[in-house]
């Protein structure tokens, strides 16, 4: 696919970032606040802890009692608030967090269903199917814990740093020194962490495409000796994310041995200055005690700067995935195409004027096609298998854009209707009728044109399945209309579906009636039923079918031969 | 002991690969050690220095310098040891239910929902992954921790231990209590992500019948109203999680604080010294943490435990009743598989040829009396029987939803029949393993199956390890090579997901040459013309009599014209056969056929005439 662009995309990093969290628009703030609120709730906290410790020591080194009973029941009501203001914080900013994540999910799935119908044709279910479920979720990360975690560690640096700098700034001045010598280093690991963290997402997305053939093409699995080859790539694909983890996983190991070694190289730094501070009489043993309190809890999180600073620039990259993808081309509300006189005055319904299209550049399968149908006439368009009528009924549909020529649907063109009007115009029965997993009154409630299938009175709904023949089938069924055909469908017989899908175009009762081929699936008996069911349709429609039996063109008016 | 061994998906590949954790567990003990120990060090540094004595400072750096470096070293191996771990056991997961996914049946999937397996075999792997990488190690670390610094601790005055420990059996109560109700929730949570997943495939699936029927908002409330639900139930956890957070902090502060009060009091006693005083203040502070987390990981233990009973519940999943034969002989299936293809051939017909002596009169398929239903209280098959003899065509024919196509899928092991016999060469059908009764059918579906591969590819799944001709000749016999030599690309066209860019005659034709290539003695064909146009159906007719020769043959079919020539037609109604015989015999007879036959001819008549309707060509 587009990979070698995505990953030159996904370089610029700063921008991702940003507008990932921009996606949280006015909640944005509430959840900064949050995360501020959180952070300094619990570094107070660990402050009141450390005074509490110090005054003790400062007892114990004077080997004074009074007024100790104060200190501590203050620093307790500290404590108190400290959490309380943490707790707070804390709910507020998962809330916001999750609120956030749920945003971002909804964002990729509209995109997802926006999307040009190539897209579709071209990409894997699976491909989106991962961005879906594992590059949301591990951009996620980054509102549900990454940031918090990164931007805690730099609020309670700040915030330790001050009374470390109040007790002693000559020694913390110098500590400091020594801690950003280890951010330096930590941040060598920012950029090979980002590359492999794009990498882990692809890889993750083919293994999701792996899992969706054998999951969609079970049938064949079973019959067929094909299992075995899937069960590899998929092995395959499962091995190089186990791989691609690993070498993230030496690198966050490196990481982690620094930050020991910085941690022990911490301790000695402290101990010298400390020797050296205290015997020059620059400092008590109850404030280097505090000091030494407060820098154990400092040095860590000034380390876990230097720690999530690389794996959050890990989940940037996810959402650097993401935001590719929402930086992918939308079905245009419109196609660009010249203005058509024809079917405006109404003899026409639908008219498509030297029409030609391919899918790709050098085989042509529509070529200079042209036709006309009357208003409340019945057209059947035959032709070879493959020589492209349901690429017609395609276009017709606004699938793809056509090279060249116009097309106009009950006087309504590009000209001066949306696709989605264009749409609405036409009641399509495709070749492969799907259904939906709702149930079947819903399957059928999803024609009608408001765009409110839940709304559809339960009576309309019989009426369309009656006219389609589908009544009778449906009410057998154990749970009749609330009936969930399963995934396959294959509780529902072919014919069965089709006449499903017919009720939902009988329910839509728009202008302009499009058949691919509806009653293929059928036996006789179904078929003399549904083509009964579409005659009474039909009435007063116009009705444009793709016939590969001559029964059906038998109803027609007019037969158009596609073919060169 | 196969059911044993499945049901500890997670203790299996945990153990396997336990050398990791306990290589993390030593680790962490070893830089534990070290640490403590370097403090160790550094406090009686402390203790020198105020006492007014002087710290030599090479012998003083050298074992810190040598703890540094081995600390690092440590840190490095403990931290490698983790994280492998945890990949190599999701690995391990992965690959053991993709295979175990193979082997279950239709109905789990019906039940299921690809949904369900794809978040399971994602997300929740992500979050039993976690669990391997941090929630297992850090607890083992924290017990450790605990441990050894509370020993250090006795040693020091075992009093403080006591204070220390005193309010641990009600955090118990609490942790528990709380990650009790986070279950809850989280198992909800999960659910629904299922749910959703399973909602935003079916709606990409669904592409053409959304987009035609601008079912765009439609799609986006539904799937809109279930993240939702996912976010209140995250919101939910939350709550919980920070409660515990809040407990612990309480729980483990007060009698931390408590403890120093004493070692201040035991200090004025001069029962300690300062050094010790200040060396028990760090080693505090290194347990004030990993105490109440000890505890309060019950709650991640939890929530991973939510994502692993999901995925032990796939792994635990009932495999196809035949399947698990074949596990049990899986030596003997492994040696199989690794012989060429032509051995296999010979196997076959050789496992086929010993079938036989167990077959009367070479009758190949025998039902008697086999009813089955999708539902339990709807029957689709009433007791159906029909012998089959080798070398024979024979055609089911009747109304749609009669149960045509279940006959096949009963067939192929795609379900188990409720009752009746089904004899396969002569054995039941029980008895076989499913995949060398598999081997005998090659099947020719009403709706064609493509991957999203090359077309190549996508024939030679009738063989393992077909070569390039057997794929050509395939296809010459299928009747699509040239025009398959048409595309640009040849047989490397890659068809999209479904093939959506084939016509139905062109998909039809694809599956027959897998049929072809396949080779198998018996031949099910679901309806193989009907989506093609009179020219194209020639051809397909035509392919259809190749493949049929010499093997035996069950066709579906709607237009009776395509099936008169079989030497048995069944005629099905209401789940039962109403009528059997020849066409010759079923138009004497005069019942369903002869009426369904008159309809068909009727409207061949309207045809004929209607060829003279007016037709235009619209291009040359």
């Amino acid at each position: 696919m587009q990979s070698g662009r995505e990953v030159h995309k996904t370089e610029k990093k700063s921008p991702v970032f940003f507008w990932f969290m921009g996606l949280m628009e006015e909640r944005l703030p509430f959840y900064l606040a949050a995360i501020l609120i959180s952070t300094v709730g619990q570094a107070m906290g660990r402050i009141a802890n450390a005074w509490l410790v110090k005054d003790i020591i400062a007892a114990a080194q004077e080997r004074r009692t009074e007024g100790l009973a104060v200190t501590v029941a203050f620093n307790f009501f500290l404590f108190v608030v400290s959490w309380l203001v943490w707790r707070f914080g804390i709910i507020h900013y998962n809330i916001e967090a999750k609120h956030g994540i749920a945003k971002v999910e909804k964002m990729v799935f509209a995109k997802a269903l926006r999307l040009p119908m190539e897209y579709y044709e071209k990409n894997h279910s699976g491909d989106f199917m991962s961005r879906l479920t594992f590059d949301v979720e591990r951009a996620g990360d980054i509102y549900g814990s990454r940031l918090r975690r990164l931007s805690a560690a730099v609020i309670s640096s700040v915030v330790y740093l001050i009374p470390m700098f109040y007790y002693s700034y000559r020694l913390t001045f110098c500590l400091l020194a020594v801690s950003l010598l280890s951010f330096a280093v930590n941040g060598y690991f920012m950029k090979p962490m980002k590359r492999l963290g794009g990498e882990l997402s692809a890889q993750n997305g083919k293994m999701m495409e792996h899992l969706t053939d054998i999951l969609a093409g079970m049938e064949l699995v079973k019959i067929f000796p094909v299992g075995k080859r899937l069960l590899a790539d998929y092995e395959a694909a499962s091995e190089n994310c186990c791989q691609t983890e690993k070498k993230t996983n030496r690198l966050s190991a490196a990481l982690e041995s620094l930050n020991c070694l910085f941690d022990l190289l911490g301790t000695l730094a402290f101990l010298g200055l400390g020797i050296v501070f205290l015997s020059y009489g620059m400092i008590g043993l109850g404030e280097l005690t505090a000091v030494y309190t407060i820098y154990g809890t400092f040095r860590y999180v000034f380390l876990d700067i230097g720690l999530y600073l690389p794996q959050m620039m890990n989940c940037v990259a996810n959402a650097g995935r993401l935001y590719d993808f929402m930086q992918m081309e939308e079905e245009p509300e419109r196609y660009e195409m010249p203005d058509t006189e024809a079917g405006k005055d109404g003899t026409y319904a639908v008219t498509m004027e030297h029409i030609s299209f391919s899918y790709e550049k050098d085989r042509e399968i529509v070529k200079d096609f042209s036709m006309q149908v009357k208003a409340g006439s019945c057209v059947a368009l035959v032709g070879e298998s493959g020589c492209g009528k349901s690429t017609i009924a395609k276009l017709l549909l606004g699938f793809y854009e056509p090279w060249g020529g116009r097309i106009s649907i009950c006087g309504k063109s590009a000209e001066n209707a949306s696709l989605h009007e264009m749409r609405s115009l036409i009641s399509y029965v495709p070749q492969e009728p799907y259904l939906y997993g709702v149930s079947i009154a819903e399957n059928i409630a999803y024609g009608s044109r408001s765009g409110r299938p839940e709304e559809v009175p339960m009576e309309e709904i019989i009426k369309a399945a009656k006219t389609a023949n589908a009544h009778e089938f449906i009410m057998a069924l154990p749970d009749g209309y609330q009936t969930i055909p399963g995934e396959r469908g294959n509780t529902l017989s072919g014919g069965e579906k089709q006449r499903i899908a017919i009720a939902r175009a009988v329910l839509k009762n728009a202008p302009v009636l499009l058949l691919d081929e509806a009653t293929s699936a059928l036996d006789n008996e179904s078929e003399r039923l549904v083509n009964e069911a579409l005659d009474r349709v039909c009435r007063g429609r116009t009705t444009i079918m793709i016939a590969h039996r001559s029964s059906t063109i038998a109803m027609a008016d007019e037969v158009i031969v596609v073919g060169s | 002991m196969v059911g044993k061994r499945r049901a500890d998906l997670f203790w299996q590949t945990g153990t396997v690969h336990g050398g990791l954790l306990a290589g993390y567990v030593a680790g962490a003990f070893l830089l534990n050690v070290i640490v403590i120990q370097g403090n160790d060090y550094i406090a009686q540094a402390v203790d020198r220095v105020l006492a007014g004595y002087g710290v030599e400072i090479r012998t003083f750096l050298l074992p810190l310098l040598l703890m540094i470096v081995a600390g690092t070293l440590t840190a490095y191996g403990k931290s490698l040891c983790g994280k492998h771990y945890s990949a190599v056991v999701a690995r391990d997961v992965r690959n053991t239910l993709g295979k175990h996914l193979m082997e279950l049946p239709f109905c789990y999937f019906d039940e299921k929902g690809s949904g369900s397996v794809m978040t399971k075999l994602s997300s929740d792997i992500g979050e039993a992954g976690r669990f391997f990488s941090e929630i297992l190690p850090e607890f083992l670390v924290n017990v450790i921790t605990v441990v050894t610094v509370t020993v250090y601790l006795v040693r020091m005055d075992a009093m403080l231990i006591v204070i220390l420990f005193a309010s641990y059996p009600l955090m118990l109560l609490v942790a528990n209590w709380l990650s009790k109700r986070l279950e809850k929730v989280v198992v909800k949570w999960r659910t629904n992500m299922d749910i959703r997943t399973q909602t935003a495939y079916d709606a990409v699936q669904g592409i053409v019948t959304g987009r035609s029927y601008n079912l765009y908002e439609t799609m986006k409330r539904r799937i809109d109203g279930i993240i939702d639900t996912i976010a209140d139930h995250a919101c939910a956890s939350t709550r919980i999680t920070s409660m515990g957070w809040v407990v612990k902090n309480v729980m483990t502060t007060i009698p931390v604080t408590a403890c120093y009060l004493f070692a201040l009091y035991e200090l004025l006693a001069g029962r300690i010294t300062v050094g010790e005083m200040l060396s028990f203040t760090v080693l505090m502070g290194r347990i004030l943490y990993p105490i109440g987390d000890v505890v309060f990981c019950l709650n991640d233990f939890r929530q991973a435990g939510v994502s692993m009973k999901r995925l032990q519940e796939l792994h635990k999943a009932e495999a196809e009743s035949g399947i698990k034969a074949e596990a049990e002989s899986g030596i003997k299936a492994e040696a199989e598989t690794g012989i060429k293809a032509e051995g296999r051939e010979t196997d076959r017909t050789a496992d086929a040829g010993r079938k036989k002596e167990n077959m009367e009169d070479g009758k190949v398929l025998v039902w008697e009396n086999v009813c089955f239903g999708y539902h339990e209280n709807q029957m689709v098959l009433n007791g159906i029987s029909f012998e089959i003899k080798q070398g024979e065509t024979v055609a089911f024919v009747g109304g749609s939803g009669e149960g045509k196509s279940t006959i096949f899928r009963l067939l192929c092991g795609f379900y188990p029949k409720a009752s009746g016999r089904y004899l396969l060469y002569g054995q039941d059908y029980e008895s076989w393993n499913l995949q060398a009764a598999r081997a005998c059918f090659s099947l020719v579906s009403q709706n064609v199956f493509l991957f999203p591969v090359s077309i190549r590819q996508n024939v030679a799944c009738g063989k393992e390890g077909a070569t390039e001709e057997e794929i050509v000749e395939a296809c010459k016999n299928a009747n699509i090579h040239e025009l398959i030599l048409k595309f640009p690309q040849g047989y490397d066209t890659v068809v999209g997901e479904r093939g959506t860019r084939l016509s139905g005659g062109e998909k039809q034709r694809i599956s027959i040459a897998r049929a072809f290539l396949k080779n198998a003695p018996l031949l099910l064909m679901d309806e193989p013309t009907a989506a093609v146009d009179e020219g194209t159906e020639k051809e397909i007719q035509e392919a259809v009599s190749r493949i049929s020769r010499g093997r035996t043959v069950l066709i579906i079919a709607h237009r009776l014209s395509t099936v008169r020539q079989a030497d048995c037609i069944y005629a099905l109604k209401q789940g039962r056969i109403a009528e059997r015989g020849t066409h010759q015999e079923l138009l004497e007879m005069g019942g369903v056929y002869a009426g369904l036959y008159g309809k068909e001819q009727e409207k061949e008549q309207e045809k004929a005439g209607e060829k003279e309707a007016e037709r235009h060509a619209v291009w040359a």
